[in-house]
């Protein structure tokens, strides 16, 4: 439906609406005729959008693997022969992607984590999800292999280091499930790095594991000089907690989608913006070492070893993609939904059309290749002292 | 300038001296004697309560030195050798970089200079045009200067993204941010300097029937210099501070600003990067400061003293 209209430069919005935030709209159309199926030669381009096309993409943090695929996409040309220019604006401690995205002159396109996004949209913002690129969350607690944690329950009586600024909740729900109280724990608020752990001022440590936890394997033990190993530590994974809470997705304004840019639908930039997207993540994930070499060209100062960990790691987070990368798991938005409630991160359940899947379908469906990497596995990455 | 009326510089507690070439070898002197005992009492300390030593000149003995205590602030991540800070900046960034930690720092100080350059010198004539019109309209006087002390109890770090709103993501930004730190010593100094001059110097041009223009040419300005150069010192300092604390909310690749950043988050594994970049921002900091300094002499080179700094 939504295709059909796109192609005729007319955008349905009543039609649109009714086809988000709902898992139906990702059964394809079965009243749609094949003909309109759209192919990647011709709904794309700088020929099919009437020029190429320049749109800002704001991203969550500095420069890193976490952004790989984006910037693959970029230094590859996809972006380029998908019809768009796309200008990078780099995140930092004080930039907030949804407020930055949600602002009517902001950057068309924003990476962010899932439950931020649907605050900001509880209070206003018409941020919609239309890709959710992490399948899974890349949340851990960690803790020295001494200290005998291996599950959430045996938290009890322990100091629990998590962040703040609404990075916590997938480690106060893991908590929470284990049938501890908010008491029957010591919930100390940890700087973003592993510093506490480090010094043992905390028995367990909220971590990344593309990033903190890497940091922890470059850091030398200083009273053997030896690295810190896998072996030292027990890590909770909150994917198989069942506290994971989705992550980093791409937004954009739902009124931004509605209208259009000098008469091509934004509906149809937006999908020409993902489909490129997602060949750049499948690029990285085909060629982790290429991609490392492109995120290392976007500064001088970022550890190789360290990006190397991250890029394999990042990858796993995304695939395999059972659906198509880029398509949301409909129970994990709901257990990320769920949680961010039973903590007041939201009042009520997100309004209709938080996220929709129609967009990231419609720009899958013109990618030749494997979508889903659904035979992907981790690749074995060795740490490098320092990270370098 | 040259043409102020003499005798108007009131005689200052500070005794005035002229910095000849022997005074600035004394002062580098100094400088480097501190740095020199700062760097020894560091060391000692780590050498009583810090962590093992390792890699020490390719000492074969492992560990070269154990210290006897174990105090967490002076373990290695809070407080890395000084040796391991100063090789920092000669080796390179990152593995395989073909920078050294030193060049890009050098680059990331020649970047943020420009702003906060743009940033003095967009704050210094704002400050001297209030100070201007304070001395001229005490009614102005009254009702702005508290919002001008106002402005200042504003934390930098929450007035920044606000800018960066207004303005946009680009240098401009961060040079206005600088720029908020630089005007207020300006001003304050300079309402202090502008009516700094012998009321019998204002009396005399009052005779002349001098016009406030050149009142304000001829001796309110000449008698401020000291104040305004006192001013502009801090103003210099400051304006590095403004830059690197605009840079982040902006989001500018490039800068000292990101560099903090990209090394605070490297830093449980590589302390000694952060903390030289800390050196390079103090660094710029001390070269903003020395060419205000030499400005004042260029300047002042006609008058027989030369206020010390």
């Amino acid at each position: 439906m939504l295709l059909a209209a796109c192609g005729t430069g007319e955008t349905d919005t009543s039609a649109s609406a009714k086809a988000t935030g709902s898992i139906a709209a990702s059964e394809p159309a079965a009243s749609e005729p094949a003909a309109s199926e759209p192919t990647a030669a011709d709904d794309c381009g700088p020929e099919a959008l009437g020029g190429t096309i320049p749109v800002e993409f704001q991203l969550q943090w500095v420069p890193q693997a976490q952004f790989a695929g984006y910037f693959a996409a970029q230094d590859l040309n996809f972006y380029a022969d998908a019809g768009l220019d796309v200008t990078f604006l780099d995140g930092g401690p004080t930039i907030a992607p949804q407020q930055v995205v949600a602002a009517d002159d902001g950057p068309e396109f924003g990476e962010g984590w899932v439950p931020k996004v649907l605050v900001a949209r509880e209070e206003g913002a018409d941020l919609v999800n239309i890709a959710q690129v992490f399948q899974r969350s890349g949340t851990l607690e960690v803790s020295w292999k001494d200290s005998g944690i291996t599950e959430p329950a045996d938290w009890a009586g322990k100091k629990i280091g998590a962040w703040g600024f609404g990075n916590e909740f997938e480690v106060l729900a893991a908590a929470r499930q284990a049938g501890l109280e908010d008491t029957d724990y010591e919930r100390v608020t940890q700087d973003f790095n592993m510093e506490l752990l480090l010094n043992r001022e905390i028995d367990a440590a909220e971590a990344m594991i593309y990033n903190e936890l890497a940091q922890l394997l470059e850091t030398e033990d200083p009273e053997t000089g030896e690295l810190y190993s896998l072996d030292d530590l027990n890590i909770i994974d909150f994917n198989e907690v069942g506290s994971a809470m989705l992550q980093d997705h791409i937004m954009a304004r739902e009124s931004w989608l509605a209208s259009d840019t000098d008469g091509t639908p934004n509906e149809q930039i937006a999908i020409c913006f993902l489909r490129a997207s997602f060949e750049g993540w499948m690029h990285c994930r085909d060629n982790a070492d290429e991609c490392v070499d492109i995120v290392l060209d976007q500064g001088t100062i970022l550890g190789e070893g360290h990006q190397h960990w991250m890029m394999n790691e990042i990858n796993a987070l995304i695939w395999p993609s059972p659906d198509g990368i880029g398509m949301l798991d409909p129970d994990l938005w709901q257990q990320t939904v769920d949680i961010s409630l039973e903590f007041d991160i939201l009042t009520e359940e997100p309004t209709d059309g938080a996220f929709r899947t129609d967009l990231a379908e419609a720009a899958l469906a013109g990618i030749d290749g494997d979508t889903t990497g659904d035979d992907f596995e981790k690749a074995e990455v060795e740490v490098t002292p320092g990270g370098e | 300038m040259t043409t102020a009326v003499p005798g108007l510089i009131r005689p200052s507690s500070i005794r005035p001296r002229v910095i000849g070439v022997g005074g600035a070898v004394r002062s580098v002197g100094a400088f480097l004697l501190v740095l020199v005992v700062l760097a020894a009492v560091w060391e000692l300390a780590k050498a009583i309560g810090g962590v093992p030593w390792r890699d020490f000149l390719g000492s074969p003995i492992d560990p070269p030195w154990n210290p006897p205590l174990r105090i967490k602030q002076l373990n290695d991540q809070n407080l890395p050798h000084v040796w391991d800070v100063a090789t920092a900046f000669f080796q390179p960034a990152t593995r395989n970089s073909p920078h050294s930690l030193g060049a890009i720092l050098i680059d990331a100080a020649v970047f943020t200079g420009r702003s906060a350059f743009a940033g003095f010198v967009i704050g210094g004539i704002f400050g001297t045009a209030l100070a201007v019109i304070f001395v001229h309209s005490r009614l102005l006087e009254r009702a702005l200067v508290p919002y001008v002390i106002a402005s200042q109890t504003v934390p930098i770090v929450a007035l920044a993204p606000m800018v960066v709103l207004w303005i946009g993501r680009d240098w401009t930004s961060v040079a206005l941010v600088s720029a908020y730190l630089t005007f207020f010593p300006v001003t304050i100094a300079g309402i202090r300097g502008l009516a700094s001059p012998d009321p019998r110097a204002l009396d005399l041009m009052r005779t002349y029937a001098a016009d406030p223009w050149r009142v304000l040419w001829k001796v309110r300005f000449p008698a401020a210099m000291p104040y305004f150069f006192t001013a502009f010192k801090i103003a210099a300092t400051a304006s590095v501070v403004g830059a690197i604390v605009g840079e982040e909310p902006t989001g500018i690749r490039g800068g000292l600003g990101r560099a903090i950043l990209q090394f605070n988050e490297q830093y449980i594994t590589g302390p000694e990067k952060l903390w030289a970049t800390v050196l390079a921002s103090a660094a710029l900091g001390i070269v903003f400061f020395g060419a205000v300094r030499v400005v004042e002499l260029v300047v002042f080179r006609n008058r027989q003293a030369v206020i010390e700094a």
